[in-house]
């Protein structure tokens, strides 16, 4: 059973609101709504707040079956998308069809996203991350968790690409980047460790134990109060996490 | 187990790490609307989500984009325009052209006059003298098809006043229901307002992007609430819901009452009034999902939020 989550990644009920209404949200709207109900709702920066409407248009379009949606959505994101299946998948081949696959799951499950819960991008990265995971599943062995563990550059130059000549993304998602990337470096490195092999490589708290010979219950312990820590700071210092 | 031992418990269950015995507990207590958990539940989610973006992109090569367009082309259900040149002529009854209203069958008309008498005249000229003692017969069955027409359109006539005259009694008696239903409710509220205990809360929510509200009325000693939605509600009716209590110092938030939307006039329902009533500063509505839906949608997302003013 433990496997339903990853199978089935992230059950989208359908949209109990019109994703119209949601192309114009409420300044705490969509993604405040987590940190409902005591009052700690923030108004996201004016440039956040036009790109999450202009994600949840396209979703409302490919709702509609309009191909042209998805496509300028793979446009913004297919990049990010392929870096975290490369990240967890390191068979290229198969992170490729990682990509395939979850924007085709965008475009045939599109009804079931609900703007409600979060983000386009959060959105479309869950769903990458289940898929790769999954495949990953099919592929693995004891010596590609080694494997893997040894290509975690995060931030090497080696697997970086020059970001100032990618006019494909956009100012946002550029400034994410590098406040997500700020965070993850006030990591204590401990739980930084840790949380990069979860969530970015993909690994069961189980293998990470084994790999880093550490007992689960410190590891998970370090992965909770690691994303504990992260998503008090994106709160904090920032618009919300509303993309 | 409170809401902050779930705490950690949601981050489990994100990472697909807790157990089945745990899962089937959070999601039951997720199911039930728990605002703090499910608000607990998104942020994580949120931040998750985010944490990819923090690789260097790599861009795909351009087959991968080409196959998917082209997977799309193949799409049954992909760009309605297309699809419906594919498909057969639309169904729809209201998409359907009113189709003549089908003549009587005892329409007179059918034939004219005389049309009628040109065939009488046809079939006269080669019957024989006993033949046309038959056709004497017909004629005067003839007459009494006519006459027996006219009786039928007279019965159909009144029929149809008399049913017309039953409808007006069936709306008089809703209407009598419905003006009783109206005085009982109002002298209830009346008495509620008039009690020591009364509390007024008012609360705001979102739909179609604009402000909507609702308000609400409770007798904090009898716990009997009447709930007012606004024209512009975001809750749907057959729906059910769930109104939580919150606290405000990190206390654990409370289940007050599950609720579906009156089809006339306010929901009315009894809230379950905690003994330690005192903590609590607020409601937040919530949408219970539906039978197909898991536990960890959070479709169960607040629709409407409202805070006390003072603690209860």
């Amino acid at each position: 059973m433990a496997e339903r989550h990853t199978n089935q990644p992230e059950p989208i009920p359908p949209l109990k609101q019109e994703v119209e209404s949601a192309a114009h949200p409420p300044s705490d709207a969509s993604a405040s709504d987590s940190h409902a109900p005591r009052g700690n709702r923030y108004s996201p920066s004016g440039e956040y707040e036009s790109i999450s409407r202009e994600n949840i248009t396209l979703m409302k379009r490919i709702r509609a079956r309009d191909e042209t949606a998805l496509e300028e959505l793979y446009d913004r994101y297919s990049r990010a998308v392929y870096a975290i299946a490369r990240h967890i998948l390191w068979q290229t081949a198969d992170a490729e069809e990682v990509v395939a696959d979850t924007f085709w799951e965008v475009w045939q499950k599109a009804d079931r996203y609900d703007p409600s819960r979060g983000s386009v991008v959060s959105y479309i990265m869950l769903l990458a991350r289940s898929r790769a995971i999954d495949r990953s599943r099919q592929v693995r062995s004891r010596n590609a968790v080694q494997n893997r563990m040894q290509t975690l550059e995060l931030n090497s130059a080696s697997t970086s690409e020059q970001e100032g000549d990618q006019p494909e993304d956009d100012v946002v998602l550029l400034e994410r980047r590098s406040h997500v990337r700020d965070l993850l470096a006030e990591l204590p490195p401990e739980r930084r460790e840790v949380i990069e092999l979860s969530f970015l490589k993909g690994l069961s708290h189980q293998q990470i134990s084994e790999a880093l010979d550490i007992p689960l219950g410190t590891i998970k312990t370090r992965i909770r109060q690691g994303l504990i820590q992260l998503y008090e700071q994106l709160r904090i210092r920032d618009r919300g996490p509303s993309l | 187990m409170n809401c902050d031992d779930r705490r950690e418990q949601i981050l489990l269950y994100l990472t697909d790490e807790l157990d089945e015995a745990d899962r089937d507990r959070l999601e039951e207590h997720l199911q039930a609307g728990c605002p703090r958990c499910l608000a607990e539940l998104s942020a994580a989610r949120e931040t998750i989500g985010w944490l990819p973006l923090a690789l260097s992109p790599q861009t795909p090569p351009k087959s991968i984009k080409h196959a998917l367009m082209e997977r799309l082309n193949h799409d049954e259900s992909a760009s309605p325009v297309r699809g419906a040149t594919r498909s057969e002529p639309s169904q729809d009854p209201s998409l359907a052209e009113p189709k003549p209203k089908p003549e009587p069958e005892h329409e007179p008309q059918a034939t004219s006059p005389r049309a009628r008498r040109r065939r009488w005249r046809f079939i006269a000229s080669w019957l024989s003298p006993a033949a046309a003692a038959v056709l004497a017969i017909g004629v005067t069955y003839a007459i009494m098809t006519v006459e027996l027409r006219n009786s039928h359109q007279q019965f159909t006539e009144l029929a149809s006043e008399v049913a017309g005259l039953k409808g007006n009694l069936a709306d008089s008696d809703a209407r009598i229901a419905e003006l009783t239903r109206t005085q009982q409710t109002t002298q209830e509220v009346f008495n509620i307002m008039e009690s020591e205990e009364a509390m007024y809360v008012q609360l705001e929510g979102r739909n179609n992007g604009q402000s909507s509200f609702a308000r609400m009325l409770l007798d904090l000693d009898s716990g009997l609430c009447y709930f007012f939605p606004s024209r512009n509600t975001p809750l749907e009716r057959n729906r059910r819901y769930a109104l939580w209590f919150f606290a405000d110092d990190n206390g654990d938030p409370i289940e007050a009452a599950e609720f579906t939307l009156d089809e006339r006039g306010p929901a009315r329902f009894e809230l379950h009034m905690p003994d330690d009533r005192e903590q609590y500063t607020g409601v937040s509505v919530r949408r219970l999902p539906d039978r197909d839906e898991s536990a960890a949608d959070s479709s169960l997302t607040e629709v409407l939020f409202g805070s006390f003013g003072s603690k209860l």
